[in-house]
């Protein structure tokens, strides 16, 4: 006989895994960054923050972080071997704009306007050929123990189905995934993932080392 | 802090329903202060959730006018909808497949109130039908699909489209003609040996692996273009399979296989960051014979059966997220290219009395 069907990670008391991949609105309402001094920043015409870092460190979730203050200016998610139309606008969201052909760029860092780029390549020479102040933010550096168990429990409690224990993660587990995965927050997530999905009830989630 | 809560509650206890039934129940709202609210909008709808990208699709709503909520007894409104006929309620390891119905509260000038709740959706006395009936949700991509306006535009660019395709395959051809070479002698290696191979599945029909387009092709190529036959099945069920060919010549067969796979497929992520998650539901493999003579124009006809497992995995296809079915038929022949083929399964409901 097929197991009766109950709800979603009910006995997690959990609508869902909260490791699992989440819509844009989402990461933005759940960001756990510090990003008022950079939205002052780019409020006024003139200025390119660059999110600069590898593969899963944060970039984009401090661009949707940003881009959450300024709701109507242009957003664009730059897919590789494709042309990105970036819409007019102030202050532009560009993520991945190392994947922009470098004239495409060019173009665009020549708008009246201001600038959030995430890139994996150090853009602030084109920058300050544009004539624009440029602003470097490295999110890895930003990483640290303390946060990451913050974000993580800001992810279960998101996904809380109602009052009582959730899921746990301790500061070694944490600490171990550092250990592991270094700034890269996205394989940490993904490890994460598989191990509460295998939790039969609520406690530690322990990830193998 | 919300200056209102919304709640939705269900008028039964397991949010359990078959399709076509009535799914009713109130959305509750509660607010601490005066709320001017601009419209509330009720939904019907289905999501993906887990490793993949989430696919979401509204299948109904209801749209109330603008509502003024003061705090004391909270305010109730209706809701009723004919529970949808698919997909049903999925809950894997990368992949689920739920129902909701989601409120959402307009609110001028502030973060608008919003919630949703989960229901199940299981399969009705209808269900199988509807599943058979509609074959090319198995196969096609969500975003495959075009409206009328994008087919005429499609039509529009597609001499546009043909000559970028031929530039291309200007500079490709040769790579493509030494990939389908390599592909096309493994088979023909292996099939000069053994005859043309025949899996027939006996299991219903229900359509093609790939999407029938209006395109004239005849005979062998046509059925090329169309891939292979889908057959139907159902969780609990054996599907029977007769593999069949006659030998040109004598040969020795090392091993004749199938294996049944059910696999989980979610893609995450976009562009350079996507990924592919893939996770095995259910992998289990038949020996169908193992150091087998076989004899030239003596004709073969090894018969196997595999139990598909009693778990609620229907075939399910959304852009970013897919439940795949498929047996795999493989011969190995010693110093000889393997044959393998793939026959596609679409896992249906089996029928349920009303």
């Amino acid at each position: 006989m097929a197991v009766p069907l109950t709800l979603p990670y009910a006995h997690l008391n959990l609508r869902r895994n909260p490791f699992g991949e989440l819509e844009r609105a989402e990461r933005a309402e759940l960001a756990e960054v510090e990003v008022d001094e950079l939205v002052e920043c780019v409020r006024r015409p003139g200025v390119a923050v660059q999110l600069l870092g590898g593969s899963g460190c944060g970039k984009t979730t401090h661009l949707l972080a940003i881009h959450r203050r300024f709701a109507s200016a242009p957003y664009v998610k730059v897919i590789d071997g494709t042309r990105a139309r970036v819409p007019f606008g102030h202050p532009v969201h560009v993520d991945d704009a190392h994947l922009l052909a470098s004239s495409e760029r060019r173009r665009l860092l020549h708008r009246p306007a201001s600038f959030v780029l995430t890139t994996q390549c150090d853009l602030s020479e084109e920058i300050a050929r544009s004539g624009l102040r440029s602003v470097v933010v490295r999110p890895h550096q930003l990483l640290s123990a303390d946060l990451l168990e913050r974000v993580f429990a800001r992810r279960v409690e998101a996904a809380r189905r109602g009052p009582g224990p959730v899921p746990r993660l301790a500061r070694s587990t944490v600490e171990a995934l550092i250990e592991r995965w270094g700034p890269d927050v996205r394989s940490m997530e993904r490890a994460l993932y598989e191990a509460l999905a295998r939790l039969e009830e609520c406690g530690y989630v322990r990830v193998p080392t | 802090m919300c200056a209102c809560q919304l709640e939705v509650c269900f008028d039964r206890e397991g949010r359990s329903y078959r399709p076509g039934e009535t799914i009713r129940g109130e959305v509750v709202v509660t607010s601490n202060k005066e709320v001017s609210c601009r419209g509330l909008e009720i939904e019907l709808l289905w999501q993906t959730h887990g490793a993949g990208n989430k696919d979401r699709t509204v299948l109904d709503h209801i749209a109330l006018g603008p509502q003024r909520w003061s705090p004391g007894s909270p305010w109730h409104y209706t809701f009723s909808f004919a529970a949808p006929v698919k997909p049903l309620t999925y809950h894997g390891h990368f992949l689920n497949v739920d129902h909701y119905i989601a409120a959402r509260a307009d609110l001028p000038m502030a973060i608008d109130a919003k919630t949703s709740e989960e229901y199940l959706l299981l399969p009705g006395p209808s269900s199988r039908t509807e599943y058979l009936a509609a074959p090319v949700d198995f196969t096609q991509s969500q975003s495959a699909q075009s409206g009328p306006a994008g087919k005429v535009i499609g039509w529009i660019l597609l001499p546009a489209i043909l000559g970028l395709v031929a530039v291309l395959l200007g500079f490709l051809l040769p790579i493509l003609l030494a990939v389908g070479a390599v592909v096309v002698l493994r088979r023909w290696l292996a099939e000069r040996r053994l005859g043309r191979v025949t899996v027939d599945v006996n299991t219903p029909e229900v359509g093609r692996s790939r999407s029938a387009a209006a395109v004239p092709l005849v005979g062998r190529l046509s059925s090329w273009w169309r891939g292979d036959k889908v057959h139907a099945v159902s969780p609990g069920e054996p599907v029977r399979f007769h593999v069949r060919f006659q030998p040109r010549g004598h040969v020795d067969l090392d091993r004749v296989s199938a294996k049944l796979i059910g696999t989980e497929e979610c893609r995450s992520g976009s562009g350079s960051d996507a990924k592919t998650h893939k996770h095995a539901i259910c992998e289990q493999e038949l020996v169908l014979a193992q150091g087998l003579a076989c004899y030239p124009g003596t004709p073969m006809d090894l018969a196997g059966e595999l139990l598909v497992p009693d778990i609620e995995a229907y075939s399910f296809r959304s852009h970013n997220n897919a439940l795949k079915w498929r047996i795999e038929v493989k011969i190995e022949a010693p110093r000889w290219p393997d044959w393998s083929r793939d026959t596609t399964l679409a896992l249906v409901p089996r029928a349920v009395s009303p």
